[in-house]
């Protein structure tokens, strides 16, 4: 992907494909409808429905080593490309750990509409950014309740 | 096959633009065309028709790739990520629906395919070039995938073995003499050995290792 | 040879039926739910992702539903069901030391970058059967533990990093590092390739993160007890979620696509050394899904086992031998040989039965032959088995 001023970048990318791979579908649904503010959202065709497979989870040996296979984990996916612009439509693409396909497809609509310019910066600050801070506090409400747990040693001191 | 990392293109060499559907119903098409390649390389020498597949594919004026439709169903079928897929003749829009829809690597080395697709039979290389298999695991041998002007019309092939009654005659076009050749000295190496379609359209002939065929 | 048996569709019909009355129990009580399970049996539920080697804790909790609670079973269930579904490939391996952690102890040092988290485990809970959790079904209208939770969450800093015990050691090169080669092949894929000798680390690892809990608990136990000499440390153990990665086609890179709870467990051993490597500490690595702390170091204790060889240790215990070792931690290939001896051996069974007849009958011409030698007493010689007549009562 070319980083133009007006296409965003595939760092860009990455990062709100990880937030909207971390939204649960209840919530991405609500932000996706509210975000496209009563507007149906354009057509698409499908290059790949949503379908559910496997990936092979893969761990390091000693946790830094070469790596080894650990496990299945279920994974569904979807690709679609929007009809316009009638060049260059963007393709939408989602892959996210579960079986829900319904979250599929609204994640690669979300993928694909995020890659249009003139929608970028609204979708952007209007479904991304809400959701990303919503899962920040998520996180860091866990670290806190773990936090809890952390002990303390207190050493005695006999003094005389 | 699974060991195999290093591919002969990017995976971000997707050509994107060139991406169509795969199959509409994935269970039952795929049935289907595995049942026609079961079923021409069970009674070589007999057609085999893919049908009802790909409208995509088989839309004219839309058609992205070159490769004719049976072959492009039956690597659609067959393929996924552990068969490597060597391509004789350069073909973006082929190379990334296989890499899209199955998830086979692309290989520049034919030795390290499970199955080539040769779009020009006059330039199909050496047969020495594939994979024949080991003697403990023949399977893992190429299957060849040859387009051929037409499936008759050409020089008298007289096809017998198993599967075949009798003799059964072929008169494919377009196929170098020399593959007739090499085929037959490969004969002795049974089990290893090349099991081959040949393929016009959405028509196709087996060829199976075993069947042994003499040009009239 | 198994006998084909006819005629059994009625009962096992029957069967079914009565299996689904036997799992409903007793229709007073409401039935168990998935999400139940899920979120209230959530250690079986990673025991059954782990073995079953899917993680998808919905399936796995449907799975131990439909198998009223028999773990192994649930564990088959899944296996099954994951033959159904295509593979899309490799995810990046994980990277644990961002971890998310809800637990992380260690049992080498006291103070540790990050500190030491107990989190919600069983440890410290002193084993008496609470019947408090006998009253019925509460929904929750207000826990007042977790509000003290919250009390003291607010007076704790969450920690920033939590870098590896291990690394500690490392500073005087004290312990082995792993690290990855730069040319390491991909690792073999047991759900793809069978189980062959020589056996990698890495197929190793699998094999034991899929192997029965029960079965690699008691092989680590035996390890501690002299059967390899061992003399372990729990250097770290981590409990927490980690996020998954994988390469898109279509982006020629890799991406989020979630995040999953694993259990890491790292224990050291001595190492004495040899002529060319001075005495260092060595690893032994547990990996598992979901909090899965039992099995990770019951793993880890094996692991470092099945290095003898490869350490150049002397192989003096079956806990060492490789081969033995992951031909049996396979809980549903061991019960599908086991239970299948419930299969009909009819045929089987009536030449063993003609054997040990025939044989009884050498036996016993044999000792008649020797009570007939002059050598033998008059008693013996009044004692003469009919042999003929027996066996053709039996062969009637």
């Amino acid at each position: 992907m070319s980083a133009s001023p007006a296409s965003p970048s595939s760092a860009m990318r990455r990062a709100w494909m990880a937030v909207l791979a971390h939204t649960p579908r209840a919530e991405l649904e609500a932000a996706l409808s509210q975000a496209l503010e009563g507007v149906s959202p354009p057509e698409f065709d499908w290059l790949r429905p949503p379908e559910t497979g496997l990936a092979m989870v893969r761990g390091r040996i000693g946790g830094s080593g070469d790596a080894f296979n650990l496990g299945e984990a279920t994974v569904t996916r979807a690709t679609l490309r929007l009809r316009s612009p009638a060049e260059h439509a963007p393709v939408g693409v989602a892959c996210h750990l579960g079986r829900d396909r319904l979250r599929a497809e609204l994640a690669a609509l979300a993928d694909a509409l995020l890659q249009l310019p003139e929608q970028h910066a609204h979708l952007h600050g209007q479904l991304i950014e809400p959701l990303a801070a919503q899962l920040a506090a998520q996180r860091a409400s866990r670290r806190q309740e773990a936090a809890s747990t952390r002990v303390e040693f207190f050493t005695m001191v006999r003094g005389d | 096959m699974d060991n195999l990392t290093k591919t002969a293109m990017n995976p971000s060499q997707i050509a994107l633009s060139t991406l169509a559907p795969g199959f509409t119903d994935p269970v039952h098409d795929t049935q289907a065309v595995f049942r026609t390649l079961l079923d021409a390389l069970s009674r070589p020498g007999t057609v085999g028709v893919v049908e009802n597949v790909l409208p995509a594919a088989q839309a004219t004026g839309t058609h992205r790739s070159r490769a004719d439709l049976a072959a492009l169903a039956a690597l659609l079928t067959l393929c996924d990520y552990s068969t490597p897929v060597w391509l004789a003749q350069p073909d973006a829009a082929l190379a990334s629906a296989l890499r899209f829809h199955t998830g086979a690597p692309l290989v520049d080395d034919a030795h390290d395919a499970a199955f080539a697709y040769i779009h020009d039979a006059a330039l199909l290389p050496e047969l020495e070039h594939f994979s024949l298999g080991a003697a403990e695991t023949p399977e893992q041998s190429v299957t060849l995938l040859i387009r051929v002007d037409a499936l008759s019309g050409g020089p008298q092939i007289v096809l017998s073995g198993p599967g075949i009654e009798h003799t059964a005659t072929i008169s494919p076009v377009g196929l170098p003499e020399h593959f007739w050749r090499e085929r037959a000295s490969l004969a002795p190496l049974f089990p290893c050995g090349i099991d081959c379609y040949l393929v016009c359209g959405s028509t196709l002939i087996g060829l199976p290792r075993t069947t042994q065929a003499k040009v009239n | 040879m198994y006998v084909a048996v006819k005629g059994g569709e009625r009962a096992i019909e029957a069967s079914w039926r009565l299996l689904d009355k036997s799992r409903r129990g007793d229709t007073r009580l409401t039935e168990l739910s998935v999400g139940q399970i899920r979120e209230q049996l959530r250690l079986s539920v990673a025991r059954v992702m782990t073995e079953g080697s899917v993680y998808d804790e919905d399936l796995a909790a449907l799975a131990i539903k439909q198998a009223a609670g028999d773990l192994v079973e649930a564990i088959f269930l899944l296996r099954a069901y994951r033959t159904t579904l295509p593979r899309f490939g490799y995810t990046q391996p994980l990277d644990s030391e961002a971890m998310v952690v809800e637990r992380r102890i260690s049992a080498t040092f006291k103070d540790l970058p990050g500190g030491q988290l107990l989190g919600a485990t069983y440890d410290y809970t002193q084993r008496l059967l609470d019947f408090k959790l006998m009253a019925e079904a509460q929904t929750d209208g207000g826990d007042s533990s977790a509000q003290v939770a919250q009390q003291h969450a607010a007076l704790q800093e969450a920690p920033e990093s939590m870098p590896r015990v291990v690394t500690l050691l490392n500073k005087e090169g004290l312990i082995e590092q792993e690290t990855p080669l730069s040319d390491a092949s991909e690792p073999r894929d047991l759900t793809r390739e069978p189980l062959a000798f020589p056996a990698s680390r890495a197929t190793r690892l699998q094999n034991l993160a899929r192997g029965d809990e029960g079965f690699l608990l008691a092989m680590g136990y035996a390890t501690q007890r002299g059967y390899a000499h061992s003399h372990p440390f729990a250097g770290e153990i981590r409990f927490g979620s980690v996020t998954v990665e994988m390469e898109l086609d279509e982006l020629g890179e890799a991406v989020e696509i979630g995040e999953i709870d694993i259990t890491e467990c790292q224990m050291i051993n001595q190492f004495a050394g040899s002529t060319e490597v001075p005495p260092t500490f060595t690893q032994g690595y547990g990996l598992a899904f979901g909090h899965s702390e039992r099995k990770a170091m019951a793993m880890a204790l094996v692991d470092r086992a099945l290095r003898a060889e490869e350490l150049g240790e002397t192989l003096a215990s079956p806990t060492q031998d490789i081969e033995f070792m992951l031909s049996h931690s396979d809980n549903v290939e061991a019960s599908g040989f086991v239970q299948h001896l419930k299969l009909p051996h009819y045929v089987d069974f009536q030449a063993e039965l003609d054997l040990v007849r025939r044989l009884r009958a050498e036996h016993a011409a044999q000792t008649a032959q020797t009570a007939q030698t002059p050598h033998t007493s008059e008693a013996a010689q009044t004692s003469q088995p009919d042999t003929g007549h027996d066996q053709e009562e039996q062969a009637a």
